[in-house]
């Protein structure tokens, strides 16, 4: 029986280990040994927020910035050395000189290091950048964030009249500041408005012809519809012969709505030509400059291995580039495959287009080169 | 008449709006290519930051290895350290893509290395240079630190199927026969290694002449032909336990064994009074079906991918030569017909093409072939070259090379499918008989 009860024990006591412990036998750990999790990317403002609350890594950067010093400082010394050379036939006036130079430099190493926790401030700040006068006054910044969070129309027009500042005015000129005529027909407009906003009706129209004058032309042009402007829409000649009366006088303003019509086109067709700027009739590339251009950006592009002789992955993109052959914006893939390989099919031929700019092409014909679609295709080429 | 003449002059006026835009879309000058250059992408390294207990030496190690997978792939040209303008000295640091592309570095890899007690972290990410943009989400790896080279592994692994569109290889084992001592009596051990010759393992004594070691599907077994009963006989092993088992007790000799694709049979040459046969075993029953006939010596069978078909040597025709067959047998059709001999064809992992040794005119080959025996390329030449087999992704072929002479010594190389890039594949010993896991897990 003892035996039993032990064997029973000792068994009972492995089966609650390995509950509690797990049996390594078991474990799952030989089947997975390395664990794999993605890592984002944060931006550059993240890590500058990242950066400036952590005291020790920013630290980190300061020796890099510190290297150039002493670059710095070195000429310094070459500088100073010719100064003695100098002083020998001159002795004592000019000695005193590079005494008072020496300090400067002494005086410079600081300030770099004042400079280095600026572009820090300025990195955080940065989101505020619509504001460069904004460290002149803060108050009214938070002034103007708070009315435009807060109200959105009415604070505008009452900014306006608080920014002429009516009653400082008035403080200012009681005692002596007379001679500025400006100021005083401000004042004296300042204080028609004033009575104008006492008198309701009346005086709001006319405050409102120069103020909230936009709805109020709205309004105007819909109430008058039969001025000289509608005329010359064709709209109107089917209203006008709807009425069908007085046909003679009819005749007449259609013959004028037409010829009106026809002058208002040409009117707009001139205006866009003149708006838009006119482009030059450019000449084509000639065959030989086309075989320039090829050969040069067959050179940058550097087929991935495996898509070399494949039909599959031509890549098509279209490119846009300024006068000095740079491009203006990132190449788009206009490519109508998707298959295996096209991503970095792709990336290649992009890797190829920017790394050849700039394009070295005739500047009279920007026109013709201006926009390029650039086919790369793999399939004829052969492996050895 | 009047009436008309109105018509015609809107109608004009219409017209000439209508045109005038037309006339002016004209289409963008099209510039076609077809001609680029094959040439290895430069890379750079960027430092990778030092955390926790790393030390910088330790760092050191992880970015060489992962340097030394790239550029020993032949398609990576590494942008030397000293050439670097800038160093991100903290992972999360945004890239100054300038400073990188001045040195003409086509993608950029930063890292870090984080290690806390036992426990190893490896962070990394990849970025388009040129296109100032990250190639792909960042990884992290977290393994105990005896894993650095398996992580390192995977790092390059990343990197390189990110930039070229395939699956990689590095992270990856091969079994060969490590061999040392005069040719005339010659000790042969089973051993195990990382694809760069690292971490090197014997998994046999020197007792008995072992031959041919093939990896399963999930790299945990090994089948392989040894001489321990004095006959060539095929036995199975387990790579961690090194537990193995007599694949088939019959009379006659058994060799040149191979898993199917699922793992669950082993095909292999069995010779019974005088004729070699092709044999199938299935492993759970041990049932065994003969599936070639004829007095002809048919060996060194390999699966197709798909495990619908096998690619053999044979003699049938006079000559060695390839054939392909049913994987249940009959009907082999021969795909090989250059001149000389073919031999050890094996089946690539991606399905589309046969690596094979030739011997012709004297002068060993390894080549490679399509599945229907066209495109026939040698991309070696040499004394003796032998015993192909495919890297997890059907880029590389590693083989064992003989020297001449009564010194002759075997080297495992390595080349690329393209024929670039043959280099030597660093082994303990001198090898011969290297197979190629598949990527680990």
């Amino acid at each position: 029986m003892d035996i039993g009860v032990k064997i029973s024990g000792t068994t009972h006591a492995i089966l609650i280990g390995i509950a509690i412990f797990g049996a390594p036998i078991f474990s799952s750990d030989k089947e997975n040994p390395i664990q794999i999790s993605e890592v984002s990317l944060i931006s550059s403002e993240d890590f500058a927020a990242l950066t400036s609350s952590n005291i020790p890594i920013l630290k980190q950067p300061e020796p890099v910035v510190e290297e150039p010093e002493p670059v710095v400082e070195e000429p310094e010394p070459v500088v100073e050395e010719p100064e003695p050379v100098v002083e020998e036939p001159e002795p004592v006036v000019e000695e005193p000189e590079p005494v008072v130079e020496e300090p400067e430099p002494v005086i410079e190493e600081p300030e770099p290091v004042v400079e280095e926790p600026e572009p820090v401030v300025e990195e955080i700040i940065s989101d505020s950048e619509e504001n460069p006068i904004a460290p002149i006054s803060t108050e009214d910044n938070i002034g103007e964030l708070n009315q435009e969070t807060n109200e959105s129309a009415p604070p505008k027009p009452a900014k306006v009249i608080s920014n002429i500042a009516v009653e400082a005015p008035k403080e200012t000129i009681k005692p002596e500041m007379k001679p500025e005529p400006s100021v005083v027909e401000v004042e004296k407009k300042d204080e028609q408005v004033k009575e104008l906003e006492i008198k309701p009706s009346a005086a709001a129209e006319e405050s409102s012809t120069k103020i909230v004058t936009e709805a109020e032309e709205q309004k105007s042009e819909l109430v008058p519809s039969s001025t000289s402007k509608p005329k010359s829409r064709p709209k109107n000649l089917k209203v006008i012969k709807e009425i069908k009366t007085k046909p003679k006088i009819k005749k007449q303003k259609e013959s004028d709505l037409i010829k009106d019509a026809i002058a208002a086109e040409i009117a707009e067709k001139e205006i866009k030509d003149l708006e838009e700027p006119k482009k030059p009739i450019s000449q084509p590339l000639t065959k030989e400059e086309e075989q320039n251009l090829v050969l040069n950006i067959r050179q940058c592009w550097n087929v991935p291995v495996g898509l070399e002789n494949d039909s599959s992955n031509v890549i098509i993109m279209g490119i846009k580039l300024s006068i000095d052959g740079n491009l203006e914006e990132d190449p788009v893939n206009l490519s109508p495959n998707s298959g295996v390989g096209m991503i970095q099919a792709y990336e290649a031929a992009r890797r190829a287009v920017l790394r050849c700019q700039p394009y070295k092409l005739p500047a009279d014909k920007y026109e013709t080169w201006r926009e390029m679609e650039i086919e790369l295709d793999p399939s004829e080429m052969v492996l050895r | 008449m009047n009436y008309l003449f109105k018509i015609c002059i809107v109608g004009l006026t219409f017209f000439l709006s209508l045109n005038a835009p037309l006339m002016a879309e004209t289409k963008p000058l099209r510039i076609k290519i077809t001609q680029g250059v094959i040439k290895p992408m430069p890379i750079a390294l960027a430092q990778f930051s030092a955390l926790g207990d790393s030390s910088p030496a330790y760092v050191d190690q992880i970015t060489s290895v992962i340097m030394a997978d790239l550029v020993g792939s032949g398609l990576f040209r590494e942008i030397p350290k000293s050439a670097h303008v800038s160093a991100n000295t903290d992972f999360n640091m945004p890239v100054k893509f300038a400073d990188w592309r001045v040195i003409n570095a086509d993608a950029l890899i930063t890292g870090s290395v984080n290690i806390q007690g036992d426990k190893l972290i490896l962070q990394f990410r990849l970025f388009d240079v040129f296109a100032q943009k990250p190639l792909g989400e960042g990884l992290q790896f977290q393994a105990s630190t005896g894993n650095w080279r398996r992580m390192a592994h995977k790092i390059s692994d990343a990197v390189y199927s990110r930039l070229t569109g395939e699956t990689a290889y590095f992270d990856s084992k091969v079994v060969y026969i490590s061999e040392q001592g005069p040719k005339n009596a010659r000790k042969k051990r089973l051993t195990i290694m990382d694809y760069d010759g690292a971490n090197s393992r014997f998994l046999t004594d020197d007792n008995d002449i072992v031959l041919a070691p093939r990896f399963s599907p999930n790299n945990e077994e090994i089948v392989y032909t040894s001489y321990e009963t004095g006959v060539p006989k095929v036995y199975l092993m387990n790579v961690d336990t090194l537990n193995k088992r007599l694949l088939d007790d019959q009379p006659g000799m058994t060799f040149a064994p191979r898993f199917s694709p699922d793992g669950r049979n082993i095909v292999m040459s069995l010779t019974n009074r005088g004729n070699t046969d092709i044999y199938s075993i299935v492993l759970d029953t041990g049932r065994k079906t003969r599936l070639t006939s004829g007095a002809s010596i048919d060996t060194a069978p390999s699966y197709s991918p798909d495990g619908r078909q096998i690619v053999f040597e044979s003699d049938r025709g006079g000559r060695q030569q390839i054939y392909i067959m049913s994987a249940s047998g009959g009907n082999p059709k021969r795909i090989s017909f250059g001149k000389g001999s073919y031999g050890t064809p094996v089946w690539s992992p991606r399905g589309d093409m046969i690596a094979f040794t030739k011997i012709s005119q004297g002068r060993f080959h390894i080549g490679v072939m399509r599945t229907d025996g066209s495109n026939e390329r040698l991309l070696t030449a040499s004394f003796l070259d032998e015993g192909p087999t495919w890297s997890p992704n059907g880029r590389v072929i590693m083989f064992f090379r003989e020297t001449a002479g009564t010194n002759g010594v075997p080297e495992i190389f390595s080349v690329d499918v393209t024929g670039r890039n043959l280099k030597r594949v660093n082994t303990v010993n001198h090898g011969s008989d290297p197979a190629w896991s598949g990527l680990l897990k």
